[in-house]
């Protein structure tokens, strides 16, 4: 009985020490590439905004980057100095960037980054559209409803981990404010983009 | 024989088998929270608490320094072997260039003798000038420090990371800190490139070539498109649903992190960049004139005081004077340089992204941007010469009694001599391999007293801020530094790479200065038979260091130490050690020695 209650208490113990030390690391500029691509859809205005924010921040995002990919031309405007012949090349001049972890750790600057990604890709109407088509809502003039928020979380959380309480803090988002049901769908899929711990490791 | 069951054996060591699992799991996890524990507190720091600031100010190249931080002479009566090329002081001028003397000259100050420029005045903020020796009070030299291997890369790499490969100063930093950006480096260099932190952070790397490094930094922070943040309730909505995803993930995660770099996101989001670049403007303009006043509005006592006239030929030179040591003295690169005044050679020169690069250190550490910064300083641009001789020519124009005779000047100037700007020969090279003993004289001597103009001035706004009953200047360390001194050719043409004799100086409100640590040898036959002979800054034995020189890992546990870090070279003795809450020398005071054969 005694031998019963130490392993109890042990496993109780050691439980709890392991909450603290699970150290939370992000996965890296390709993996948030994806997912975004995949919620908002693989469009060239998305690209661009998720090239700009995302990939090109190898420092604040983490991943190597491909050395092979540097090549550097004479800039026609100022031809004492060099330039990179694909802008959106992973290196973006920074060689030291071929030395990055997988991953990183969260950061002011790449939650700043995230921030921006997010609320520019919700801001653009077709995309809210797009989504709203995959989770199968009729259009954007419907309300939020739970079956649809389910369906939503699972494209940033597949297997649907948010609890119920937040799920309706989430439906109670615009309401408030009155905004439009397309608004509402916009500010709730930002809300979702914005919680970085879909890309925890 | 065994007692008991087959079957009592198995039940006890299930049991065991059973028992131990967790308990195997709650040691490790106790030894690795421990350790985790261990990293950011040690020292008794505490994340983003009380983490003092590092600043390092890199010469990339390794100018010579014994014009301004390394003194070689502490008393006066201090044994040492005077080198020509060593020089802090023009000693006799004259109307004609065969008629240049220099001199190591020094003056005693808080009861030392440091060079010569130390009795100075440099530019400051107010339009007047101000002592360098300002400076003095709470600094320490570290001289005679031996690095073990010559290179450029691998030396400046070691300012911040002495074990090659290994954590780095700055990477130990941006893992304790907590402010938006881990670390920072500006102009690119070994030591930025050295950067590494153990628990994975980056490096926020600026590259000098960027026109506008701030709007750099702060593109990540820039306002949003979108106009919810305007929008309070909702903001307020979004903000609640955030909350609770973390309540949520707080069960299985240590969000702590996560959180808090939202949070300080969002404070640099909701502040936006307009701000900063108006109180940006003006600290460049400040350290903009800082550097101009410095380097081309300024009048060096003993060295730029005075016309110093160039070579010029015909020239008939005193026998008892070596004509080549003569013109070596104004040897640059390939040439002799010629023309009525050598001090119009600065009159338009420029020290690059220097102005930049110390408003941005302002910038970063008023504003908590960042506790680790590295600052890349670029040599002496935009040099114009009157006229200039090629050495080679020069040289075979001279006679057999090496004196420089009237009939032969015709070949030496005709064929030679250049008048303008040259683009290989218009700058004042940190390693200086081809500038002569004047030419480096004037060069460093111009290039420190900008430097202490614009440290005094980041130094005074340091002390200005104050948190806690502390000035920013009493929580941070300022390391100047390069990858070495320099070593004087005996030939007096040029110095070479000093890589027994680095050279690091610290600054910090928590040191009493000046302090003076690292012995140096008087001349050892080695590098005396190499061409390097007197006393120029090699590095010597240490008793509390085992009787061996300082190395870059001391230098480094040094700052660590000053920072209340931990050191990535732990094994490394500090040269100071904290009393009563005061850095106080952990090795007997410097001085000059004999090699023992």
């Amino acid at each position: 009985m005694k031998i019963i209650f130490i392993i109890f208490a042990l496993n109780f113990v050691s439980s709890a020490s392991a909450k603290h030390l699970k150290p939370l690391r992000l996965f890296g500029r390709h993996y948030v590439q994806d997912v975004l691509l995949n919620v908002f859809g693989k469009k060239r205005i998305n690209e661009l905004i998720i090239s700009k924010y995302i990939m090109q921040k190898g420092l604040e995002f983490g991943d190597p980057c491909v050395v092979n990919e540097q090549i550097f031309i004479k800039d026609p405007a100022r031809p004492q100095n060099k330039k990179l012949l694909d802008d959106d090349s992973s290196c973006q001049g920074n060689l030291s960037l071929s030395k990055n972890n997988f991953g990183s750790l969260p950061s002011a600057s790449r939650n700043s980054l995230h921030t921006k990604a997010c609320e520019e890709l919700s801001n653009i109407d077709s995309n809210i559209e797009y989504i709203l088509k995959k989770i199968e809502i009729k259009d954007a003039f419907t309300e939020p409803s739970e079956e649809g928020l389910q369906k939503l979380q699972e494209l940033f959380y597949p297997g649907g981990v948010l609890s119920s309480e937040v799920l309706q803090a989430l439906l109670s988002i615009g309401g408030q404010s009155k905004l439009m049901n397309k608004d509402r769908w916009r500010y709730i899929i930002l809300t979702l983009c914005l919680s970085e711990y879909w890309a925890v490791n | 024989m065994m007692k008991g069951s087959r079957r009592d054996f198995l039940k006890k060591a299930s049991i065991l088998s059973i028992g131990m699992s967790p308990l195997n799991q709650l040691l490790g996890h106790i030894l690795k929270g421990a350790y985790q524990e261990f990293l950011p507190s040690a020292h008794g720091q505490t994340i983003g608490q009380g983490v003092r600031n590092y600043l390092l100010i890199n010469m990339p190249g390794g100018p010579a320094r014994w014009v301004f931080d390394q003194p070689l002479i502490l008393k006066k009566d201090d044994p040492y072997i005077p080198h020509p090329m060593v020089s802090t002081k023009i000693k006799n001028v004259g109307n004609d260039f065969t008629a240049l003397e220099l001199e190591y000259a020094t003056v005693h100050l808080r009861g030392l003798e440091l060079p010569h420029l130390w009795q100075l005045s440099v530019p400051a903020n107010n339009g007047k000038t101000r002592p360098l020796s300002e400076l003095l009070d709470h600094s320490l030299f570290i001289r005679g420090c031996d690095l073990g291997q010559d290179g450029h890369e691998n030396n400046n790499a070691k300012l911040v990371a002495p074990f090659p490969g290994g954590p780095s100063m700055t990477g130990i930093l941006a893992d304790q800190s907590t402010r938006p950006l881990p670390s920072i480096s500006l102009g690119s260099s070994a030591a930025s490139r050295a950067f590494k932190s153990p628990r994975g952070f980056s490096d926020y790397a600026i590259n000098s070539e960027s026109l506008n490094a701030l709007d750099k930094i702060f593109q990540s922070f820039g306002r949003d498109q979108n106009n919810f943040r305007s929008n309070h309730e909702l903001k307020k909505e979004i903000d609640h649903v955030l909350d609770k995803i973390d309540q949520q993930m707080s069960s299985h995660l240590a969000i702590d992190a996560l959180k808090s770099s939202r949070e300080k996101a969002e404070f640099l989001i909701h502040k936006g960049i307009n701000g900063f670049d108006q109180d940006f403007a003006q600290i460049l303009d400040k350290y903009t004139k800082l550097v101009e006043r410095s380097i081309r509005q300024t009048s060096i006592l003993g060295v730029t005081d005075q016309k110093i006239p160039g070579v010029h030929l015909p020239v008939e030179i005193k026998k008892e004077r070596n004509p080549l040591l003569l013109l070596a003295h104004y040897h640059q690169e390939t040439t002799y340089l010629g023309g009525s005044d050598l001090r119009d050679i600065f009159t338009q020169a420029v020290l690059p992204d220097w102005a930049k690069q110390f408003a941005l250190a302002e910038y970063i550490l008023k504003n908590e941007l960042s506790n680790s910064i590295v600052l890349n300083l670029s040599f002496l641009h935009n040099l114009t010469f009157e006229e200039t001789f090629s050495t080679l020519a020069v040289e075979q124009v001279l006679s057999p009694d090496f004196t420089l005779c009237k009939q032969n000047k015709n070949a030496a100037s005709s064929f030679y001599s250049r008048k303008g700007t040259f683009y290989y020969l218009n700058r004042f090279q940190f390693d200086s391999h081809g500038c002569g003993a004047l030419m480096t004289l004037l060069g460093t001597s111009l290039i420190y007293h900008s430097l202490g103009s614009c440290l005094l001035e980041l130094i005074d706004q340091m002390k200005a801020m104050k948190s806690d009953g502390q000035s920013l200047f009493d929580q941070s360390v300022i390391h100047v530094s390069a990858e070495f001194s320099r070593m004087p050719r005996d030939k007096l043409d040029g110095s070479d790479h000093g890589w027994v004799g680095h050279v690091s100086s610290l600054y910090s409100g928590l040191i009493n200065g000046p302090l003076v640590l690292g012995n140096i040898y008087r001349e050892t036959k080695i590098f005396k038979s190499m061409g390097y002979s007197g006393t120029w800054g090699q590095g010597a034995p240490v008793e509390e260091l085992n009787q061996r020189p300082i190395n870059m890992g001391n230098i480094t546990s040094t700052v660590a130490a000053l920072l209340g870090t931990e050191s990535p070279v732990p094994r490394e003795k500090s040269l100071l050690r904290f009393e009563n809450g005061k850095a106080v020398p952990n090795i007997s005071s410097a001085q000059i020695l004999e090699e023992k054969v």
